[in-house]
């Protein structure tokens, strides 16, 4: 059974010069590879994995995979405005192979009621947005902070 | 064979240059760049330090292939630990 997530990362990342902040709501594709080997593949954001021997561990490496290379985009630009357009380019660059599974995975769900994750609850994809926001930081403040929001399964 | 078994660095861009012939790379921070077909993939560690062999997670390799969309079964008869 491949579970279909939705999952969000709430950061600031240092760039050259600027602070950006980046609120994603992403989906991604939780396979069960083999034997205490789950992976996380990103549909949106495409073209990035975690693995691990459990489906939290996959996740973390996911988590840690997407934020090396918004810091690897901050690495490589010279101006928020480039860092924005990139950012927002690696999150659109659908992964078309995983979005099938992905939509395919979500039917399975709606079919059978009696899949779930003991740590994510179902949420309706029509009720989901799947964006990501990127903002210059110009005033820094604590009412700007936000948690992640809660891992879901795609219904 | 998991995902947990490996693939090393050199045999991949071997497959690309034969699977996905023109592509590009660029050494990040923290991970390479691969671009081909119009796509770009930003998750493919750079392997490690030192002289020991680098080697990649398979399911980072099949991340790979499935986001520059190059042909699977292409890869598959160069790396056929996929």
């Amino acid at each position: 059974m491949n579970y279909p997530l939705f999952f969000g990362f709430r950061t600031a990342i240092q760039g050259k010069g600027f602070v950006a902040s980046v609120v994603m709501n992403g989906r991604g594709l939780m396979v069960e590879e083999g034997a205490d080997d789950w992976w996380l593949y990103g549909v949106n954001p495409g073209g990035v994995a975690g693995g691990g021997e459990d489906q939290h561990l996959a996740f973390s490496e996911f988590r840690n995979s997407y934020y090396t290379i918004l810091f690897d985009i901050a690495n490589d630009v010279t101006s928020y405005e480039e860092f924005r357009a990139e950012v927002e380019r690696f999150f659109n660059e659908t992964n078309r192979h995983y979005e099938k599974e992905w939509l395919a995975a979500v039917e399975k769900v709606r079919e059978d009621k009696s899949i779930k994750l003991d740590w994510a609850q179902r949420q309706p994809t029509d009720s989901t947005p799947v964006n990501i926001r990127v903002e210059l930081v110009q005033v820094a403040s604590p009412g700007a902070n936000e948690l992640d929001p809660k891992v879901q399964v795609a219904a | 064979m998991t995902t947990r078994g490996t693939v090393g660095l050199a045999a991949i861009w071997k497959m690309l240059d034969e699977c996905a012939p023109g592509y590009e790379k660029k050494q990040q921070k923290h991970n390479w760049r691969v671009m081909w077909n119009g796509r770009t993939c930003r998750d493919l560690p750079l392997g490690g330090h030192g002289k020991r062999k680098k080697e990649i997670q398979r399911g980072k390799v099949k991340n790979l292939v499935r986001q520059l969309e190059i042909d699977f079964e292409c890869a598959k008869s160069k790396l056929t630990q996929l």
